[in-house]
């Protein structure tokens, strides 16, 4: 038996299934926000958790930001089979007598399921510890992979045809082939900053399952041949850097980072850096120059990361997601799938988990969280570099090409569209870096454009063409695109008192 | 710019365990970010002498320490004025009655509340920043006004 599997086993081991029935309360952001702790007592679910031997166990959100303050009761047995029961928005009291039945109810089978599937599965299901990360199937593909050669790895990559999911996506193993052909060291860069508006997933990943992350992470070394990983992390997104800052601890200590479970004596080491502040600091080359100590402003493009990255040496830049999502890829039906935040006019808004092969449709979407389509004017898509789509577009199925980094806001019957879209104007203008004149000016004479009554299409048409084609990187280039989408979309709102 | 130069007491112990702390990184330019979170983490803001040690420190010239850190929205190179609460106008919240929020307290002039750019915290709408940067969904403006008179004047 290799030593990889003696730590995966000894991993596995030491877990012995907790308690047949756990109560996993969903405290993380959205549950602290919600102040879950005060809310189980004072229904009463922790009282009768202790009357009918259920365990209570902290996690995370589930991705059903909707529900909280909420709690999950599963019960599991001996194969792994479960059944579960969420309890929404804790505000009911919750009587010892209905626990006990619906206790019942559940080990005959008739619980509740959520349809969860891929990226999300063990999302709020987790205690917080390695053991059960692995229980949960953690670091089961790194190991299938490890057996295998790096370029069937690869193949395998390139064959589910994953893209990046940052926003821009670029063939994942395009990407990592460019960066392993050229001349080591080379580095592993995460990109965690996720700091455009609407978009909170990433969050709640790394919160919640941080150690699909760390698999994500060890694949890509192995593939391309890393030792140095440096994941940036937006400096708000506090939970999520100390979660993942435990899952670092542990895997080291488990020693899943080191020549015992890599195979050709790879050590990966991987450092933790904390983001602060600056909607630019996601866009890739501002990261490695803050990585490095430089002012936070973009490179010039070529050359690219993979070439001359992190002090010249080739890099990979992933999302956050994509590493994520590149475990996923070795189940038997791998459905490659893209995280959205979906918040607004809906009933649920939370991390969904969209089909990335164009099945479900935006309708399909709002429907799925509570929405109605019919009284949706619009969905934003992406924030502030984002376009808007409009109810005549809701049959069409969602493609991966249009999301974004996957921030989408249902807009309500009485949104103004004029001012969100001014709103994120000011946005980006606050928020331009000021290195490149383009997008420094341009945001700035695009935000006064916008302020006059009736709004001058022409000027606003060729002021963002000079903005996309001149500036140095996407937040000056795309600063238009909501400006262009909604003038194109709703050309009739910009006449009249601004 | 005044504030800036307003002269500001540094505690002694503060600035001791900066030091010491400081002292345990590695001596090179790519931890320029990190010592700045070092220094807000203690003082609360980084402060010009804490900005000298790190220069020194670093070996990095003192004008690019500056460049640098003055490029980051989130640090703060003068104390917080404090007591203040935040209301998030980020898209969802502002569909929520974020600016009526922010207009309703505003009105009151008893409380120190200002907006905030979103907290991505879209799913729990309308979204508040207590003064001790605590997240708060779903807020209401009678829950707001109890919690924050209660936090405003509670200590006095």
């Amino acid at each position: 038996m290799s030593p990889r599997h003696v730590i995966l086993e000894t991993l596995q081991g030491g877990y012995h299934g907790g308690a047949e029935s756990r109560l996993m309360i969903h405290e993380g952001t959205c549950g602290t926000a919600t102040n879950v702790r005060q809310e189980v007592e004072r229904v009463g679910l922790i009282e009768v958790c202790e009357e009918n031997d259920v365990e209570v166990v902290y996690g995370s959100c589930d991705g059903n930001c909707w529900a909280a303050p909420s709690a999950t009761l599963r019960h599991e047995n001996d194969a792994s089979e479960f059944v579960e029961k969420r309890f929404s928005r804790l505000d009911e009291l919750i009587r010892v007598e209905d626990f006990g039945v619906l206790l019942n109810g559940m080990q005959r089978g008739q619980g509740f399921v959520d349809g969860k599937s891929g990226l999300l599965d063990r999302l709020g299901r987790l205690d917080g510890s390695l053991e059960h990360a692995v229980w949960l199937g953690a670091y089961s593909n790194v190991d299938q992979i490890l057996r295998g050669s790096k370029s069937d790895a690869l193949q395998r990559i390139e064959d589910w045809k994953l893209t990046g999911r940052g926003g821009a996506h670029f063939p994942t193993a395009l990407k990592w082939r460019l960066a392993s052909g050229n001349e080591g060291p080379r580095y592993l860069v995460v990109n965690a900053e996720e700091g455009e508006p609407g978009v909170f997933k990433d969050r709640h990943l790394l919160e919640g399952d941080p150690h699909r992350l760390l698999e994500g992470i060890l694949i890509c070394c192995f593939v391309v041949g890393i030792e140095k990983v440096f994941i940036y992390v937006n400096g708000q997104a506090r939970a999520a850097f100390n979660s993942l800052s435990k899952a670092v601890e542990q895997a080291k200590a488990a020693g899943l980072l080191g020549p015992e479970f890599l195979p050709n004596g790879l050590r990966v080491d991987i450092e933790l850096r904390q983001g602060a502040g600056g909607y630019v600091c996601g866009e890739e080359s501002v990261i490695l120059n803050s990585i490095e100590g430089a002012r936070p402003v973009p490179r010039f493009k070529p050359p690219f990361a993979t070439d001359e990255g992190l002090w010249g040496r080739p890099t990979v830049i992933n999302n956050a997601e994509t590493l994520a999502a590149v475990t996923t890829l070795w189940q038997d039906e791998p459905p490659p799938t893209k995280l959205v935040s979906l918040s607004g006019n809906v009933a649920r808004p939370g991390v969904y988990e969209v089909p990335a092969d164009g099945t479900l449709s935006w309708a399909g979407l709002l429907l799925q969280a509570g929405g109605e389509p019919g009284s949706t004017p619009a969905i934003l898509l992406g924030g502030p570099s984002g376009v808007f789509v409009i109810p005549e577009r809701y049959d069409e199925k969602i493609k991966m090409s249009e999301v974004g980094a996957g921030g989408l806001v249902a807009l309500a019957p009485d949104s103004s569209i004029r001012s969100v879209v001014q709103a994120l104007t000011k946005y980006n203008l606050r928020e331009s870096c000021g290195e490149c004149t383009p997008c420094r000016e341009g945001t700035l004479r695009l935000d006064a454009l916008l302020s006059v009554d009736t709004v001058d299409f022409d000027k606003v048409t060729s002021l963002v063409e000079v903005m996309s084609e001149a500036s140095l990187c996407m937040l000056g280039g795309m600063a238009g695109r909501p400006v262009l989408s909604a003038i194109e979309d709703f050309p009739t709102i910009w006449k009249g008192k601004a | 710019m005044s504030e800036w130069r307003r002269p500001l007491e540094i505690a002694d112990h503060e600035m001791r365990e900066f030091i010491s702390e400081l002292s345990m990184i590695e001596r090179e330019k790519q931890y320029l970010l990190p010592s700045f979170h070092l220094a807000q983490e203690i003082f609360g803001w980084v402060p010009p002498v804490a900005v000298e040690k790190i220069a020194d420190f670093l070996r990095v010239p003192l004008s690019e320490v500056y460049a640098t850190l003055t490029a980051y929205s989130e640090l703060r190179i003068a104390p917080d004025e404090k007591d203040y609460w935040f209301i998030c106008t980020g898209v969802a919240c502002e569909m929520k009655g974020a600016q009526n929020i922010v207009q309703q307290l505003a009105d009151a002039d008893e409380f120190k509340v200002r907006d905030i750019d979103c907290q991505f915290l879209c799913s729990l709408a309308p979204v508040c920043v207590d003064d001790s940067g605590g997240l708060h969904g779903r807020v209401e403006v009678s829950e707001l006004i109890s919690g924050i008179r209660e936090s405003q004047t509670g200590g006095e």
